[in-house]
């Protein structure tokens, strides 16, 4: 059977590249009026092969616990999920691990100025060539027995919080603060070498759970 | 009055024993107690925190400090500052007007921190001991570490790759970005260590002798008001605990550990020390004495409680006036945080508003890091009271001298009976495989795939750069020909046998590695890296091995100063290191030496220079095996006999070589530690970077007729130098030797072709290609570190 | 504050650079004025500087990307201004990634973001890599390189672990090389340019070390000229003319404050393209402590 299986890894202590990149956006590249909160992860999402659903789960699980390349159980909070890559499996979702993605929007008080709504965008960025994601193929093939991993995207993901009024707005910021295309416009990646893709935008006043 | 007190006096053991637990304590009962009697009274939290770090193995030396005073030499006439503040200091060359040039030196262990996160553990110790060089107000010109991790094939061969690899990117991240340039190292591999790496790292700074900085509220404080300035991170818990786990060993609880490892933060403390160097100039042109002191364990009470004890006076600190991170944090934590990259200063107050603007304004702290900067956060008192205040309560106020108080505990301890024997001896073995798997093994291979990992350049002092020779060399003062040449040294494998022979030959190596880039070795530090010293027979391991690092320097003597010891002026004790198992390392004093060289002109790096050239040893051929590399590889075993210990032979040696240095003659040197007499060779021929083209034929008819077995003589780990000297100088270096009353053997020429070769009797012992060599030495390693697809 | 600028080599101090004062003591090594430039100085001070220098290091410690932070700050507007109206501008190693993520380096758009300074691919190893190379000096307008010969071999360190020049533009590429912006290529000591591991330290296209600005004045270099300014520093192990010449210096101090390889990247500031007249020059050798840095 084929699954999707992705993986988000966050800092537990004071992440000093989130905290350079606030400080940067806010304070050099004028997105205070827009900008409210911003978290970041390591992200590995990746196609498998296994038997059952519980198996790979539960030998992915171990995998990345045990492998720092992954997780130091000392450092970081994860969130592992697996979900039936087909569509009418892709509902049921199987979680692994302390960090809950759907409560992680670390929305600073009183930023972000007047310009509506909150949305979280979950920004994905990847090296070009792919060389490091085969590298974490391979890494996770041999300790796998029984699981076979294809397509690898492995990356970081940013989710940048900003006060927009609709989705379309949202996309269109975040992509101005990361795209870097020249010395005034965009931080996060440099397209001479890096990718990018909006994995999901979430209008946080249509969900509120997250305020937990 | 008072707040928070803990009643101690009138509960029992086990009430006292659950106070302690429940507020994270490691205090016994016994020192709970202790501290109520020297109050007078029942201790507040804060107190009892204070105490439970100062009376920390790590910060109160309690089982060791006796061993370590009676039995080790810190007195000789360069030495500036013995043991006692956080860097040793000696002087190395004058300045021309009536001061001198100094170095200053310290060394500690990270070790238990990097079991449980390798990369941040290995990076804050290279910030911690970067921290206690630049509060001497000197300039930190170099860092080396030695390493000490599992066996990378053995049953732990997963979690040993990670922590070694961990480690190395660890120094890399924090000394890259620092500016420091890595002056060498040596990593060592062994079951011993499967459980429990060890981490040490040793720091060079420069400084003159006038602008010492002592970390201690000046005289001056008597006639004007004196503020303390905090200045750096903003204090949180994230080390809370620190130098207590330091000192604990490590049962399994890597999780709960979590909180005692520090997230280390090279911009911060490079932008720091760019401002520190701003401010304590400042001073120096004002005319204002000041004080100043990094923060380690302890944090804010034990620093400013120090500084105040060493200068006489008391210290108010308000701790509602620290710039504490986001969260809130009770009194005991801010008072006692291991927060990273912080220093407190004793300014007088005019100076302290140009002090805060260097940090807030110019340097802009709080725009850097969120919550950074500098605050006055207390003053120092006439009085000889230390007062921690919070939210207007006063929450631990006592006379200072009490604060400071020490404790020391008498270890008992009994001889480790361990029955070690000599292999049967195998005749007829191929010497030509077994080099090849010597020099393959990890302890023996090329560690040039870690050193270019660390930025050796920065600061553009290099001379010799790590693996180019058997120790760093830095030309510290540009323009002038001085020279200082550091090493590091510790073979475990002797210490197994004779924990004595372990610390003396430590010494020894480490003496003969200054020595063969030609530098005169002036002092050393050490680090005493041992199981738990409540157990018997560990503690005899310890006291055994500083009795052989005590006798070998005196033995071997300060060599620039007739009748005077070579000098330990700082080090650190490390005990506790074991694993779940209980089972401790092998003993460990790990030395690091510095050499003075007149002329750094004249040091050579290992390679081979020039065809025609002849190669001598200076050495014996006693063929002691135990110990070594060899043994360990081939016979899989370590042996009982090993090298003798005669400090005579090593001074000897010692200053032959140095003497030749002076006299210009040597194109290469380079000393016979692991692996032996053919390591040394094979070594030199491809040179630290494998890129050596000229070859050797030895002669092994050289040696007397009575010799034992080649392979005792190629092998042996006894000690001695390999010289290669220019043709037509026999006479003179026959005399030289005979005069030391050093023995010298002819060994050979170098060759225009590039392999090595062995001649016995007229007939060719071995033979090989240095390309075959090259590739085993050179990726011998890569297996650990190299990057492999998919590993 | 208000120390003057004019006629000097200004060293920018962006928090978190480490390579500021040997920068300083190689500008001043061939008679030139240098002192450090804090970031955040009032850049105005930098108007009649006679060039302006980016040290290496790690300015904001590389977060997000290397050079990106920096290039955002307020002083870029001034060296945007100064450098695209001529004035010289070398950006070493993190000054580099300053550069590029700029947009001064290719410059052909300026301040558009045309080039990546990418992590380093290596065989068997990833990260950061310490090492000496050696550079072949292209024909270019650069002012920076002026006084060595065409072809000339130079043998300097690196130290980085994002020194890959790529593009995603292969038409900005081809636009660059025939304009001679390739200024340095890593090569072997003989010259050879091998785009295999070692050689190309990095994987850089092309083994491109170094690119300037179409006019010459501004150049990013990946190497540490600084770090190979007298012969003393210069490894006596190196193969090639520089590493025999080192070693037969060997024993005779008197010599090892003689020039080393990098030296006249500085030099090239006194003479030929890069020519402008310094004020008067100050003594070189780096003083023992840290230099001062420019304050009343």
């Amino acid at each position: 059977m084929k699954f999707w299986v992705e993986l988000w890894v966050r800092l537990k202590v004071v992440d000093l590249v989130q905290q350079t990149a606030w400080m940067t956006l806010t304070e050099k590249l004028d997105f205070n009026r827009f900008l409210c909160g911003l978290a970041r992860y390591s992200y590995w999402g990746m196609e498998v092969e296994g038997l059952d659903r519980e198996g790979v789960v539960r030998e992915v699980d171990r995998v990345i616990r045990m492998d720092s390349a992954f997780t130091n159980q000392n450092k970081h909070f994860y969130r592992l999920m697996v979900r039936g890559a087909d569509a009418a499996a892709a509902e049921k979702i199987e979680e692994r691990g302390n960090l809950n993605l759907d409560r992680d929007f670390p929305v600073v008080p009183g930023s972000g100025g007047n310009n509506g709504p909150i949305h979280a965008c979950d920004l994905l960025i990847r090296e070009q060539g792919g060389e490091r994601e085969n590298g974490f193929t391979a890494r996770l093939q041999t300790r796998l027995p029984g699981v076979t991993v294809r397509g690898m995207k492995a990356g970081e993901v940013w989710r940048i919080l900003v006060r927009s009024k609709d989705k379309e707005e949202a996309v269109r910021l975040v992509e101005e603060m990361a795209v870097t295309r020249s010395r005034r416009e965009g931080l996060l990646l440099n397209p001479h070498y890096q990718r990018h893709e909006i994995m999901r935008t979430t209008d946080l006043n249509v969900s509120k759970e997250w305020e937990g | 009055m008072l707040k928070g007190t803990i009643p101690i006096a009138d509960k029992t053991d086990a009430e006292v024993q659950d106070t302690l637990r429940g507020n994270g304590l490691n205090l016994t009962v016994e020192e709970a107690r202790k501290v109520a009697g020297l109050l007078g009274r029942d201790p507040t939290i804060v107190e009892l925190t204070i105490f439970n770090t100062m009376w920390s193995e790590h910060c109160s030396y309690k089982s060791s400090r006796k061993i370590l005073r009676d039995l080790l030499p810190t007195q000789a006439p360069n030495v500036v500052m013995g043991p006692g503040e956080d860097a040793g200091i000696i002087r190395f060359a004058p300045d021309g007007e009536g001061d001198h040039y100094c170095v200053v030196i310290a060394h500690e262990s990270h070790n238990h921190p990097s079991q449980v996160l390798p990369v941040e553990g290995a990076a804050t110790g290279i910030g911690g001991i970067v921290r206690d060089v630049y509060c001497m107000g000197a300039d930190v010109i170099g860092v080396l570490d030695p390493l000490r991790f599992g066996d990378p094939a053995g049953e732990n061969a997963a979690q040993t790759l990670a922590i070694a690899r961990g480690v190395v990117e660890g120094i890399a991240q924090y000394g890259n970005a620092l500016g420091v340039p890595n002056l060498g190292g040596d990593i060592l591999f062994d079951r011993g260590y499967d459980e429990n790496c060890l981490v040490n790292v040793v720091a060079l700074g420069l400084v003159k002798e006038s602008r010492i900085l002592r970390s201690r509220v000046p005289r001056e404080a008597g006639e004007k008001k004196y503020r303390i300035i905090l200045v750096g991170k903003p204090t949180d818990d994230s080390g809370f605990g620190g130098a207590a786990f330091a000192s604990e060993d490590l049962a399994g609880e890597e999780e709960a550990n979590r909180g005692a490892v520090q997230v280390p933060d090279p911009f911060l403390k490079r932008v720091l020390s760019v401002a520190n160097r701003q401010v304590l100039d400042l001073a120096e042109e004002r005319g204002f004495s000041i004080g100043f002191k990094d923060l380690g364990a302890g944090g804010i009470a034990c620093v400013t409680s120090e500084m105040a004890d060493a200068g006489g006076f008391g210290v108010k600190i308000d701790l509602d006036r620290v710039n504490v991170a986001a969260g809130s944090y009770p009194p005991a934590v801010i008072s006692c945080s291991e927060t990273q990259e912080r220093y407190a200063l004793a300014v007088p107050e005019e100076f302290v508003g140009e002090v805060l603007k260097v940090y807030n304004e110019d340097f802009e702290l709080p725009h850097l890091y969120h919550g950074a900067g500098a605050f006055v956060i207390g003053e120092v008192t006439g009085d000889q009271d230390y007062r921690i205040e919070s939210g207007g309560e006063v929450v631990c106020q006592a006379p200072v001298k009490v604060i400071t108080t020490g404790i020391a505990y008498d270890r008992s301890r009994k001889p480790r009976r361990v029955l070690h024997q000599e292999p049967v001896w195998q005749e007829g073995r191929s010497l030509r495989d077994d080099f090849l798997r010597v020099l393959a093994s990890p302890n023996i291979a090329s560690k040039n795939h870690v050193f270019r990992h660390y930025d050796s350049e920065v600061q553009g002092r290099a001379v010799l750069r790590p693996g180019e020779a058997d120790a760093g060399v830095v030309a510290p003062l540009p323009g002038e020909k001085v020279g200082l040449a550091v090493a590091v040294d510790g073979n475990p494998f002797y210490g197994m046998v004779d924990p004595y022979s372990g610390g003396a030959l430590a010494v020894c190596e480490a003496a003969r590695n200054v020595a063969a880039v030609g530098a005169v070795p002036a002092t050393i530090t050490d680090c005493l890296n041992y199981g738990n010293p409540e157990v018997e027979e560990v503690f005899w391991e310890f006291t055994e091995g500083v009795r052989g690092i005590g006798d070998a320097c005196q033995g071997i003597g300060l060599i620039s100063e007739e009748g005077h010891p070579l000098p330990v002026v700082s080090g650190n004790v490390s005990f506790y290191n074991q694993g779940e198992s209980g089972k401790a390392i092998p003993p460990s004093p790990i030395i690091a030496c510095v050499g003075v060289v007149e002329d750094y002109s004249r040091c050579r790096s290992i390679q081979f220079k020039e065809e025609g050239n002849i190669i001598y040893y200076i050495g014996d051929t006693e063929g002691a095996l135990g110990g070594s590399e060899y043994y360990r590889v081939i016979y899989k075993t370590l042996g009982a006999d090993i090298p003798e210990v005669d400090f005579i032979r090593e001074r000897n040696q010692i200053k032959t070589v140095i003497e030749m240095h002076r006299l210009g003659w040597i194109n290469s040197c380079h000393d016979t530690g692991q692996g032996g007499l053919l390591t040394a060779l094979a070594e030199m021929a491809l040179g630290g970077n494998g890129q050596g083209k000229i070859g050797l034929t030895l002669d092994m008819d050289e040696f007397p007729g009575n010799s034992p077995p080649v392979e005792k003589i190629l092998f042996s780990e006894s000690g001695g130098f390999v010289i290669e000297l220019s043709p037509g100088r026999e006479r003179e270096v026959l005399a030289l030797c005979a005069r030391n009353r050093v023995k010298l053997y002819k060994l050979g020429s170098l060759t225009p072709y590039p392999r090595l070769e062995i001649m016995s009797g007229g007939k060719r012992l071995a033979v090989w290609e240095l390309d075959e060599l090259r590739l085993v030495f050179m990726t011998g390693c890569l297996d650990i570190f190299g990057l492999r697809k998919g590993a | 504050m208000s120390k003057s600028f004019a006629g000097k080599v200004a060293v920018i101090q962006f928090p978190g650079v480490n390579c500021e004062y040997e920068t300083v003591a190689a500008a001043r090594s061939v008679g030139l004025e240098a002192e450090l430039f804090r970031w955040n100085l009032d850049p105005g001070l930098l108007e009649e500087s006679l060039a302006v220098v980016l040290p290496g290091g790690f300015s904001y410690q590389d977060r997000i990307r290397a050079g990106v932070v920096a290039a955002k700050d307020h002083i870029m507007d001034k060296l945007s201004q100064l450098a695209s109206t001529g004035r010289p501008l070398l950006g070493i190693c993190n000054g580099a990634q300053v550069l590029v993520e700029s947009g001064f380096i290719p410059g052909l758009h300026w301040e558009r973001v045309d080039l990546a300074l990418a992590p380093n691919v290596m065989a068997d190893r990833e990260g950061y890599y310490c090492n000496w190379v050696h550079l072949r000096n292209e024909r270019s307008p650069c002012a920076w390189t002026s006084s060595f010969r065409e072809e000339e071999v130079i043998p300097v360190p690196i130290a980085h672990a994002e020194g890959r020049f790529v593009t995603d533009d292969t038409g900005m590429l081809e636009q660059i090389k025939k304009n001679g912006q390739i200024a340095l290529r890593y090569c072997t000591s003989s010259g050879l340019v091998d785009p295999a591991f070692p050689v190309n330290p990095n994987g850089s296209m092309e083994n491109i070390a170094g690119v300037c600005n179409r006019e010459g004045n501004v150049l990013a270099l990946m190497p540490h000229p600084e770090r190979a300014t007298w012969l003393r520093q210069v490894p006596e192990d190196l193969e090639g003319e520089w590493g025999r010449k080192r070693k037969a210096a060997a024993g005779r101090n008197d010599r090892m404050e003689d020039e080393g390889p990098g030296r006249r990247f500085f030099a090239s500031l006194l003479s030929g393209k890069g020519a402008a007249l310094p004020g008067k020059g100050s003594a070189g050798g780096i003083s023992l402590l840290a230099e001062k840095e420019g304050r009343e």
